[in-house]
């Protein structure tokens, strides 16, 4: 009943690639919530300007739902460093890793 | 790669999860031919020990609608297995589903069942039932559930949904709501404060359109007289400044010149929307920063930062007159918690201030101006007894076993409330009580309580019986002659809450609880009392209700109407508009309903330019009598027509409190005592139909005018009376001052 590797992933800290479609997932019903938007399909290579949408006003906003949506909390650096939807998965990735 | 069979490993996880947000992530690895079954599982599982988590009900109803996709037929079927469930987690899944399904019908009963039980956070089901109605041709029906989901504080998310419904709304036409012009500037970004105040705007009946500058560029948008604000022609400019505009040093050398080099630049902004732009002006404090490196020497050197701003907000305060009025920036900040008040990197980043989850507090505030300038405050509180006024039922515990005074938790907790009532009438608020009792057990304890802080004496109107609240609540107004828009209704008892809202949705009823420790700062979060100054009015208003009563008596005894007029003894003061009587005035032509022949409304300072145009004529009565000072009861605004010899009534208003005594009468006298002195020999008068000002429709023919022809909308009439031939009305019971 659950997509898995030879053991239960969710047994250790999610690391493998399934926990990443896990979160891009997740992170895709708050970018459709955000940009009021029916359906999107995420890429990891998707940037700002890549969607109308995704303006600076909504960049504001995608990052409070997120941050609330999976209960992190991200630090400057780690925002300013996002150029697209995969550097704000890795960072996500990380976080609920620790 | 899948598991062969159920894995009770994967719902222990689940439950384990339940509260964190990986419980979604969990759900989502679940295999499609699986998601129905493991999704009723744990519904059922939930549901048989009474536990609802919301965002678990809100991640399993998702699993199911992304299965209706897969196979519609298979997700029907369940929602009939569904159906057996009992339980708060399958009535919202269900509920979610049925949205998605799209037919209406058992969609909407599903979401009334949900709000019936009062499943999931009050926002959330009212959110949902409000798109649901919507979706289902309603758009009457989605806003009334918007206001109710809007009713008590809520949180930056859920008034960031509670917009997108709004937006969708604004496509239907929606029952006349007040119109309001409202200009936000910010030195700081203020995208995220337009859409929550739109929406504040809406949950209080004002119809906002919103007018939102660059930030930073407060100075450049007042005072370029081609700027797009000053296109927009701004019923009020909002002035969203903080501590950072103040531009002073950790500690200034000269504090009193950094007081002034703070506050001047504004006071330089409201002269120009004051008497320039004609608009009311609302202007932030600075909210005092908590980094400083000064550390607390920055609150206590004559020149420290925090001192200067604390001085200079005082300053503020004191450079306010009327057409402007100071929000307390840093009041909200300290309500809100100064540690959370400031996202620093989202200032860094995006230049915004303060943090998203303080600004449904900030639009609070911001309506709580935008309300008293339109005069919307409100003017009555209605108390229930039991358990609200005092603790325990007087009609079983009896007066001695009631919980009042300082000997009793609770009992200090009622006695505190009372107390705040009492001040609220002080300040000119009208107490009424409405109890289910017998009336002499109600009244018991105000006649014999030593610990009783409300008297009888200050209780305008007293209703302690077996009806209904809402029928008696509209005794309550029509013995006040005041408007059940201005009623706000406190009583612990849910159902009765809820019924007088269901009722008279116009009431305000405050989500109290049925803690009495608690109902104050509930009360109090509403701010349905705050006004932008006290008038000698207000202060004269409680006594006034009084007053009346002990008229009502002398009505009684005087049999002939006549007589009766001749013994109030009354005198008036007629005066065009000055700084006095400015707000009360204003006041009076924005609330008056009911003796308002044609409803126009002018804010404070659109008042101020009327009576300063030559060809207008504006006039404020106000009456005494031997029982009381009535204060400003009437404005009339007469327009000059020279090249028809016409003096138009553009506005006539009176307050109800006087009705019956033809002061009517004397007031159009008046105006056309005005028009001769102008020359002018007809006096033109129209009634534009309102769904409250009926009591005037006959006004005009019974002063004596006579019909012409009028244009425009269903229901208007226009009226003339030529001086050429009649004589200017008089009342000789009134003296004039």
């Amino acid at each position: 009943m659950i997509r898995a590797r030879s053991t239960n992933p969710y047994a250790s800290p999610p690391t493998t690639d399934a926990a990443m479609d896990a979160i891009t997932e997740k992170l895709t019903r708050i970018f459709q919530d955000v940009f009021d938007l029916d359906a999107i399909t995420l890429r990891d290579d998707m940037a700002a300007a890549d969607v109308e949408e995704w303006d600076s006003l909504n960049h504001v906003k995608l990052v409070v739902a997120i941050e609330s949506g999976f209960g992190v909390k991200f630090s400057t650096r780690e925002i300013t460093g996002w150029k697209n939807v995969g550097d704000m998965k890795r960072t996500l990735q990380s976080k609920l890793k620790s | 790669m899948m598991a062969a069979q159920p894995d009770a490993s994967l719902e222990a996880l689940l439950e384990a999860s339940l509260t964190s947000p990986v419980y979604e992530v969990l759900l989502s690895r679940v295999e499609p031919s699986e998601a129905l079954g493991l999704a009723l599982r744990c519904v059922r599982s939930l549901d048989s020990r009474e536990r609802y988590h919301h965002e678990a009900a809100e991640a399993l109803a998702r699993l199911a609608v992304r299965h209706l996709a897969v196979d519609r037929d298979a997700a029907l079927a369940w929602l009939d297995v569904l159906a057996s469930v009992r339980g708060a987690t399958a009535e919202w899944v269900a509920a979610r589903v049925r949205s998605a399904v799209g037919d209406h019908a058992p969609a909407l009963a599903a979401w009334d069942g949900v709000i019936e039980h009062a499943v999931g956070p009050r926002p959330a089901r009212y959110l949902a039932r409000g798109r649901a109605r919507l979706d289902a041709g309603d758009p009457t029906g989605a806003s009334a559930d918007l206001r109710e989901a809007l009713r008590d504080p809520c949180s930056h998310d859920d008034m960031e949904r509670g917009h997108k419904l709004w937006k969708r709304l604004q496509r239907h036409p929606l029952p006349s709501l007040r119109k309001a012009r409202i200009a936000l500037l910010g030195s700081f970004t203020t995208r995220l404060i337009k859409p929550l105040l739109e929406l504040a705007a809406f949950r209080d009946g004002v119809a906002a359109e919103v007018y939102e500058a660059e930030y930073g560029m407060v100075h450049q948008e007042v005072l370029d007289p081609s700027s797009g604000l000053r296109r927009f022609r701004p019923d009020i400019v909002i002035l969203a400044t903080s501590w950072r505009d103040a531009n002073l040093p950790p500690l200034s050398p000269d504090p009193d010149a950094a007081v002034q080099s703070a506050v001047a630049p504004l006071l330089g902004l409201w002269r120009v929307i004051r008497d320039e732009m004609r608009a009311h002006a609302v202007q932030h404090n600075f909210d005092v920063p908590l980094v400083d490196s000064y550390g607390h020497l920055g609150a206590s050197l004559p020149g420290g930062r925090g001192r200067v701003l604390r001085r200079a907000n005082h300053a503020l305060l004191d450079a306010a007159g009327t057409g402007v009025s100071i929000l307390d920036f840093d009041g909200v900040a300290a309500e809100f918690g100064k540690a959370a008040w400031s996202d620093e990197g989202l200032w860094y980043r995006a230049k915004q201030h303060p943090a998203p989850a303080a600004i449904p507090l900030l639009v609070d505030h911001y309506m709580m101006h935008v309300r008293a300038v339109l005069g919307l405050t409100r003017k009555v509180l209605v108390l229930d007894l039991d358990n609200t006024l005092w603790g325990g039922i007087v009609g079983e515990d009896g007066v001695e076993g009631l919980k009042l005074g300082v000997t009793d938790a609770e009992g200090e907790a009622h006695t505190d409330l009372q107390r705040y009532a009492r001040e609220l009438r002080d300040r000119g608020i009208v107490l009424a009580v409405c109890s289910k009792n017998n009336e002499a057990d109600a009244r018991e304890p105000f006649e014999r309580s030593a610990e009783m802080v409300l008297k009888l004496d200050d209780i305008a109107v007293f209703r302690a019986n077996w009806q209904d609240k809402a029928t008696n609540i509209r005794d309550i107004a029509a013995a006040l002659e005041l408007g059940t828009d201005s009623f706000v209704f406190l009583d612990d008892n849910p159902t009765e809450r809820a019924w007088v809202r269901s009722q008279l949705p116009e009431v305000m009823v405050p989500e109290i609880g049925s803690d009495a420790a608690r109902y104050l700062t509930v009360l109090h979060r509403h701010h349905a009392f705050d006004a932008l100054a006290l008038s000698e009015e207000d202060r004269l208003r409680a006594a006034d209700y009084a007053a009346n009563a002990r008229r009502s008596e002398l009505m009684k005894s005087a049999g002939d109407l006549e007589e009766f007029i001749a013994n109030l003894q009354m005198s008036a003061t007629v005066a065009p508009i000055d700084e006095f009587n400015l707000p009360r005035a204003a006041q009076l032509v924005n609330k008056s309903n009911q003796f308002n022949l044609t409803t126009r409304r002018y804010t404070e300072e659109q008042l101020r330019a009327e009576s300063e145009r030559p060809d207008t004529v504006v006039r404020t009565f106000r009456l005494r009598d031997r029982f009381a000072d009535n204060g400003l009861i009437g404005v009339m605004i007469g327009r000059a027509l020279p090249e028809r010899s016409t003096l138009e009534i553009d506005t006539w208003l009176m307050s109800c409190r006087v009705l019956g005594r033809r002061v009517e009468e004397f007031m159009v006298g008046v105006m056309m005592q005005a028009a001769l002195d102008r020359g002018l020999t007809r006096v033109v008068g129209r009634y534009l139909p309102t769904a409250k000002n009926g009591l005037v429709r006959e006004l005009y023919p019974r002063l004596g005018f006579s019909p012409i022809e009028g244009s425009g909308a269903p229901g208007e009439t226009a009226w003339e009376y030529r001086l050429d031939l009649l004589p200017v009305l008089a009342n000789r019971f009134i003296r004039v001052e």
